[in-house]
């Protein structure tokens, strides 16, 4: 099967300042792939790397798909709170960016994201977590073979992170939809991903995640040791 | 009052301006721009005596400097680590700096500084209104055709890029288009009251709407209505035009914090 993402030795750098060296990975078409490491190992970067919204300084990065074929959560958006957009005109703007305003019928969103009742608020008005549900929903109203995901969870409750991921794993499973997502969560990536990038500025391990969850591997990860997460080694 | 000609000349050209201006300031305070175009306004004055030096139409002068100033804020924006605010207080202090020394360099040249600083909507010509007519027709056809990207990439460059979005390109454009309708309407409502018709009829429809098209029609009909009345005001009680739409304008935003969301 040919390579969806294949990483040969890529490097970043900002002028002096270098974001991650010497990473080689590759990624399968319908995988389930998540980057974690500690805040400043390079993650948000690689993701970027990887969509092609930038450049790599040093190595090579090919990549089997356009950017048609892609949804991306970012990290976040920049949402002004008195910002009279309604999600109903956010999701109208994102499915058809070019032309003329004028409406467009919305697609039906399954219940799990439950923001059918929210269309007429502007989306400053929402919480965070209605937020993520919204965009995460208007992503995947396109369609996306290929979804990103960067800390998509965080301002949501820990029973609606569950449902959603079901969702997604659903979506994984059955639709072959491949995602590649940022995580903290070391349990969700342990429960959905079947391949796990550890990043640290260089790429600590890669792998299934019940064999790279070692105790070796989160120590170097994120330089203490982190006796919780020997856990998720023997839960797997 | 209507049967004088500069009077109907001035509610012409002065809606004309308005609905151009209230479309634009929708897009300049969401992009948070409010500082670029008063810096942009402020410099114009350079534009304006390096048109009388040089004897070319002060009008064209002005909307060549003005772009040409959008251009550089773009591109150092883009290509220097340096924040916008700070790049845009530089040209704000260096246009007006060079306007004045300029201005001192024209022999015999008694600048109406007053008109320059304030415009004179008054004084508008049928050649002034058919330039400024044309001019708004491209920036409202500009903002009609980009109008969904400019909202989309406010959000994050990443997120429109990825849905064919070019983010920079679109920044290019937006500055050119900024500096562009404040040339245009300068001659009328002057350096500095121009800025507040970009920015207050926007800001007045952020209190009161609640979609981004009522957004746009609100901030228009706010600028229409405050320019229809402070024109009539100034007439009927002998005050500076251009000073008196900008003082409606500012009554109308005062009531619209009145109102609840």
């Amino acid at each position: 099967m040919t390579d969806l993402v294949h990483a040969d030795h890529v490097t970043l750098r900002y002028g002096a300042s270098e974001i991650f060296s010497d990473v080689s990975f590759t990624i399968e078409p319908h995988s389930f792939t998540s980057i974690v490491g500690p805040n400043g190992a390079g993650k948000t970067q690689l993701m970027r790397v990887i969509i092609g919204l930038v450049t790599p300084s040093a190595g090579v990065l090919l990549r089997n798909f356009t950017m048609h074929q892609i949804g991306y959560v970012p990290q976040r958006l920049y949402v002004h709170p008195a910002l009279p957009v309604t999600v109903r005109e956010f999701i109208q703007l994102y499915i058809t960016p070019r032309g003329l305003w004028r409406s467009v019928a919305l697609p039906t969103f399954d219940p799990k994201f439950s923001i059918d009742h929210l269309m007429n608020k502007p989306l400053g008005k929402l919480s965070g977590g209605q937020l993520q549900r919204v965009i995460l929903a208007t992503v995947l109203s396109t369609q996306p073979q290929i979804l990103f995901l960067d800390e998509f969870s965080s301002g949501i409750d820990p029973q609606g992170q569950a449902e959603l991921f079901g969702y997604l794993h659903r979506l994984h499973e059955q639709a072959g939809l491949t995602i590649i997502m940022i995580s903290h969560d070391l349990d969700i990536t342990s429960q959905y991903a079947d391949q796990v990038l550890c990043l640290n500025k260089n790429l600590i391990c890669h792998g299934r995640p019940r064999y790279v969850f070692t105790a070796e591997n989160l120590e170097k990860m994120y330089g203490i040791p982190l006796t919780k997460l020997e856990r998720h080694h023997h839960h797997d | 009052m209507l049967s004088f000609p500069f009077i109907q000349r001035a509610l012409l050209v002065g809606c004309i301006i308005a609905i151009t201006s209230a479309f634009l300031g929708v897009f300049v305070t969401l992009r948070n721009m409010s500082f670029y175009t008063d810096a942009i306004a402020h410099s114009a004055l350079a534009g304006i005596a390096l048109g009388l030096l040089l004897h070319l139409p002060p009008l064209w002068a002005t909307i060549l400097f003005c772009i040409l100033l959008g251009l550089i804020t773009a591109y150092v924006k883009q290509r220097s680590q340096v924040s916008t605010d700070t790049v845009i207080g530089v040209l704000f202090a260096g246009g007006i700096a060079l306007g004045i020394v300029l201005i001192s360099q024209l022999e015999g040249y008694r600048a109406d500084l007053f008109s320059l600083l304030f415009g004179d909507i008054l004084a508008v010509s049928w050649n002034d209104i058919i330039i400024s007519a044309g001019l708004s027709i491209i920036i409202v056809l500009f903002l009609l055709a980009t109008g969904k990207r400019l909202v989309l990439s406010t959000f994050s460059s990443d997120f429109s890029y990825v849905r064919g979005v070019n983010a920079k390109a679109i920044d290019y454009a937006f500055f050119v288009i900024t500096a562009l309708t404040i040339a245009v309407g300068i001659q009328s409502i002057g350096i500095v009251l121009i800025t507040g018709l970009l920015i207050i009829p926007a800001a007045t429809s952020r209190n009161l709407a609640r979609s981004f098209k009522q957004l746009a029609f609100i901030a228009a009909l706010v600028s229409v209505i405050a320019t229809l009345g402070g024109i009539t005001l100034s007439y009927y009680f002998n005050l500076p035009s251009g000073p008196t739409i900008i003082l409606v304008s500012v009554a109308l935003f005062m009531l619209s914090l009145l109102h609840h969301r």
